[in-house]
């Protein structure tokens, strides 16, 4: 009896069931995903010229990598390979969709000398939260606006914009913060503008061969505009549509830019799947700014410029915010 | 779900329900008080979400549970927890990280003959709740990280079933299993995928969660029990990207009669 129950534990532990169960890998598609992958880019990324990339050159480079990649090792490869291009909107997906960027722009580092807690000090009173969450607003002691636009998410949300500009609409001046904001949908850029511009402004996407693709047309819209001094708080955080939104407002007279120089990312992106079904999101179009320079790498500079340090915000003190408030005062 | 533990199961749960006659002492048979399994064993798992590669390891685990029961009946609490520190896909590596709590109501469906002595049966409903989550360690390129992780959870309505043969004096082999058969799932899925639902209702066919083990008891006086054994768990989701992982362990238990 004894030797039966022994006989059959170990028969399931000599069989390995978790292995059985769970059987070999699937079918490797390294290759095919960096073929892929090559032509993708080589096809539809629109800086390779602008950024002086030898991609056939990098292709080659990396090949002997891929051969010799086993299994998911290949996501470093791919990795390390989209990485050369040093664009922050780039993204590898695993094969259930998990994005991972491939590349941190130096400025995002100014991202560290901004804190949401900091900005409260300057307030004698709570913010507001509206646009599900995406717009923090409220009247400083100055009797100056402030709005804090934290993402641009797709969504209706955004034309909470119009009950806080109704809300704002005695103040004498408005700072509009878009620092720390990582972009998102083109479409809230323009919503926005369309209620602080008299003007209408057009702007364009271009495809990888320079000419224009999609374009945007911005013309006054809205229940409540907003036409007194609005100072747009930028830094090296603000990265793809929070550096359009700050160019955009730049055509609008009375608006004045104040921070640091925005991240530098000038891309519109499509997300492609490879052939394993790993998926990379890169850029195919994109965004000069309005007397022609690259915003990609470049970014948009201030029209003031306050340098402004972790060690600032640490002690307690904006002075992005205070030069703002010193402006509009 | 391969088709031998698939019968394997099946015979444990329906031989259980299908069985016996009388009451028995359930608190004695089953070892009422309070245990602490320690366990060492092999994890293998494949999960879509991250990719189609099998990732193996070698796999901890702990678990404290508390048995109370009458002559007829027990239950059971327990809290596990299975961890691997990394589980490799050739030079790619992953940590993976399981806990569950669940309680069992095991109730005596009676005994029947196996080799010439009585074999008790318990069988009874369960609830579960376990959590699977994966941290995946993949390139570290440029200056940035890549820090893709894999989540999955189950709150399921199970069946449990123990059969326990004494043997000799002192001695006892017992095996259990237990099977989800409703769960609400909850799976961190495609988050760019506006339609996606990340919690649904699943059934045993599209989320399967369950254990078999095979243990050795030893009674070593009138407060310890000492148990040792084989246990095998598996976990397996095809309602979101496929995920199947399954562990065999090597258990040692010591139970503390209360």
């Amino acid at each position: 009896m004894r030797k039966s129950i022994v006989a059959l534990f170990l028969c399931f532990v000599v069989a390995g069931c978790s292995e059985m169960v769970v059987g070999p890998s699937g079918t490797s598609r390294n290759v095919d995903d960096f073929v892929s992958l090559g032509q993708l880019v080589r096809s539809r990324y629109p800086f390779l010229q602008f950024k002086h990339i030898n991609w056939d050159s990098l292709l080659a480079v990396y090949r002997p990598r891929v051969d010799q990649a086993k299994g998911d090792e290949i996501y470093t490869v791919l990795h390390d390979l989209l990485a050369e291009l040093k664009d922050g909107h780039i993204e590898l997906r695993t094969e259930g969709g998990f994005p991972t960027q491939t590349y941190e722009w130096p400025r995002l580092q100014g991202g560290k000398a901004y804190n949401p807690l900091v900005v409260r000090k300057y307030f004698d009173r709570e913010l507001r939260v509206a646009g599900s969450g995406n717009l923090e607003y409220e009247i400083l002691p100055e009797n100056i606006g402030y709005i804090y636009l934290a993402a641009f998410h797709d969504g209706n949300w955004v034309y909470d914009i119009d009950g806080i500009l109704a809300y704002l609409s005695n103040t004498k001046g408005l700072i509009f913060d878009v620092r720390n904001n990582g972009g998102g949908n083109a479409d809230i850029a323009n919503v926005i503008t369309s209620r602080f511009t008299s003007a209408v402004i057009r702007y364009s996407f271009y495809l990888p061969n320079g000419t224009p693709g999609w374009t945007g047309t911005i013309g006054p819209s809205g229940p409540n505009s907003y036409h007194k001094p609005v100072a747009v708080l930028i830094n090296g955080a603000s990265f793809s549509c929070a550096e359009l939104l700050p160019e955009l407002m730049k055509q609008i007279p009375q608006v004045t830019t104040v921070g640091d120089t925005t991240g530098g990312g000038g891309g519109s992106n499509d997300v492609f799947t490879l052939p394993s079904n790993k998926r990379i999101k890169i850029p195919t179009s994109y965004l000069r700014r309005f007397n022609g320079e690259m915003i990609e790498w470049n970014g948009i500079p201030p029209d003031i410029r306050v340098p402004q340090t972790e060690a600032d915000v640490n002690q307690g003190r904006d002075k992005q915010l205070e030069r703002a408030i010193a402006l509009l005062r | 779900m391969s088709k031998p533990l698939s019968i394997f199961i099946a015979i444990c749960v329906s031989v259980t329900i299908a069985t016996a006659q009388y009451s028995q002492n359930a608190g004695n048979l089953l070892g009422s008080g309070i245990s602490i399994r320690g366990g060492l064993g092999h994890l293998a798992i494949k999960d879509q979400y991250i990719s189609e590669e099998k990732y193996s390891g070698t796999l901890g685990s702990f678990s404290l549970s508390w048995l109370q029961g009458d002559s007829s009946s027990a239950s059971r609490l327990g809290f596990d927890y299975s961890g691997s520190s990394a589980i490799r896909n050739n030079n790619v590596s992953a940590q993976v990280a399981q806990a569950a709590l669940n309680l069992d109501w095991l109730r005596s469906v009676g005994k029947f003959p196996l080799l010439g002595r009585d074999v008790f049966a318990y069988v009874g409903p369960s609830a579960d709740c376990f959590l699977h989550y994966r941290q995946q360690r993949i390139a570290n390129g440029g200056n940035a990280s890549f820090s893709a992780y894999s989540f999955a959870m189950f709150l399921s309505l199970d069946v449990n079933s123990t059969l326990v043969l004494p043997l000799s004096s002192g001695f006892s082999a017992e095996t259990s299993a237990r099977l989800s058969l409703l769960s609400m799932g909850g799976r961190l899925a495609d988050m760019h995928d506006s339609n996606v639902k990340f919690f649904k209702l699943v059934s045993v066919l599209s989320g399967l969660r369950g254990h078999t083990e095979i243990l050795l008891r030893y009674d070593l006086s009138d407060i310890f029990l000492l148990k040792a054994g084989y246990r095998f768990e598996i976990c397996q989701s095809s309602t979101w990207s496929y995920l199947l992982s399954a562990s065999d362990n090597l258990v040692l238990i010591v139970t503390v009669r209360m």
